[in-house]
């Protein structure tokens, strides 16, 4: 005979919940009939249990039943609303492409321009002469095809408006300076001397209403399908929170 | 009540489905929560709380016994409430006396230290063995709650707590130990069916 061990303790109390094997209660049982002690703490423990089993349940003091808004219910949407939503988002993005695609336009189609110059720099070389485009249009209107005809070159035509900024000044060169065909290759060479100068100073103003004008650089998403996309997500948006408070409002009412 | 259908509504957003099945179990995790917590507005707030959790996630109950997955959402908002309670401890306020001496509440009347006297007064053992429950770590009172106040067999508490089988016989033979240990202070409490009970086991 010893001391009860928690290994007993443990033992004694799964045998009073019936968890164990039979061998094992068979065994414990003999155990207890030799073991007063061990018989007292399985007295203790079955008290115990028993005890706690007899507490009496209380009510619960008031209904835990939940209310819609405690549950976080929303209200039932109707079945339109999300593929409205879904509309909404779909115009509105593509929207946004084509409002992306049109301001990064004019950037990417002067990169082949600044290419076809022919003068081999890279596209900081190219800047200056870019930037001053804006400011010499005219001229550059009549010279264009005339340079295209001459040059023969394909790209030309997309050339053109870039090329308006050096007209007056870099065609002059070749008059007066020798050296000067060397600095600008492509557009010198193919026209004379003679056609330049005319071009350069009289012949530009002269002859405007006999050459074509220059096609502008054209947008490549237009502008109605913007307006289109803007319409479509405006009233797909629209009408989605329309049906969604209609929604919410009777939700509402129906919870009052 | 069929119980199968009624959570099979409730996993479909059913409320009222839901709520059947609160009114039948609203006692058993009231009480719970209650030995667990030892006082009766925190077990209140936490069995609420642990029904409006167990809606928003009965989807995740994939079949076994729904009491068992409703007594774990439970004590885990005891859990909840417990360390609440540890991070902000309050003193309750109690009724004042017209001398300005605080009543006795039963719990205080349960300190283990109190005289013979007061030991008298504290006839009702129902308070006793909160007084024991509450003694207990926390772990070792959900298991001792489960087993024996709520009768549920090993498995389910053992789904209940998230331990498993073996740890619970281990917490149950600790937890009714110590409870035998602490009860013994009370033996003139008890009353003597009890005593008379255990003897015939």
């Amino acid at each position: 005979m010893k001391t009860p061990t928690f290994r007993d303790v443990e033992l004694l109390s799964a045998y009073l919940d019936g968890q164990l094997s039979q061998a094992d209660a068979v065994r414990l049982e003999a155990r207890l009939k030799a073991d007063p002690d061990l018989r007292a703490v399985k007295d203790d423990l079955f008290q115990s249990r028993t005890l706690l089993r007899k507490l009496p349940q209380r009510r619960a003091p008031r209904n835990f039943t939940l209310t819609p808004r405690m549950a976080g219910v929303k209200a039932p949407l109707p079945r339109a609303v999300p593929a409205l939503r879904w509309a909404t988002s779909f115009a509105a993005f593509l929207l946004f492409l084509s409002m992306a695609a049109n301001a990064l336009a004019p950037s990417l189609s002067s990169r082949p321009m600044a290419y076809g110059m022919g003068g081999g720099g890279d596209a900081s070389d190219q800047a200056p002469m870019m930037m001053a485009a804006p400011a010499t249009e005219a001229p550059a209107a009549t010279e264009a095809p005339l340079m295209e005809a001459a040059a023969t070159e394909p790209p030309a035509a997309t050339e053109a408006p870039a090329l308006a900024p050096a007209p007056t000044e870099e065609y002059m060169i070749p008059v007066t300076g020798g050296g000067a065909e060397e600095a600008l290759p492509t557009q010198t060479a193919p026209a004379p001397d003679s056609s330049m100068k005319a071009l350069s100073t009289e012949a530009a103003p002269a002859q405007p209403s006999e050459l074509p004008a220059p096609e502008p650089l054209r947008a490549p998403i237009p502008l109605t399908w913007q307006i289109g996309l803007l319409v479509v997500a405006l009233s797909t948006g629209g009408l989605a929170w329309i049906l969604a408070e209609l929604a919410n409002q009777s939700w509402r009412k129906k919870l009052k | 009540m069929d119980e199968p259908t009624l959570i099979h509504d409730a996993q479909r957003g059913s409320l009222d489905a839901f709520n059947t099945l609160v009114l039948h179990y609203q006692d058993t995790v009231f009480n719970t929560a209650l030995r667990i917590l030892g006082d009766e507005d925190q077990a209140a707030d936490a069995a609420q709380e642990a029904f409006i959790s167990a809606f928003r996630s009965i989807t995740s109950f994939r079949g076994g016994s729904f009491k068992a997955w409703l007594m774990r959402t439970v004590t885990n908002a005891c859990y909840d409430e417990l360390r609440r309670k540890k991070r902000r401890p309050t003193t309750p306020l109690e009724p004042e006396l017209d001398d300005g001496d605080e009543m006795d509440s039963p719990r205080w009347l349960a300190d283990p230290n109190f005289t013979p006297e007061q030991a008298a007064e504290a006839d009702e053992v129902e308070h006793a063995i909160q007084h024991c429950l509450d003694a207990l770590p926390t772990d070792f009172r959900a298991v001792v709650v489960l087993a024996d106040i709520q009768g549920m067999d090993y498995t389910e508490v053992a789904a209940s707590v998230r331990v498993p089988l073996g740890t619970i016989k281990s917490r149950l033979a600790r937890a009714r130990l110590r409870l035998r240990e602490c009860l013994q202070g009370f033996a003139e409490l008890l009353p003597a069916s009890y005593r008379l009970e255990g003897e015939n086991a």
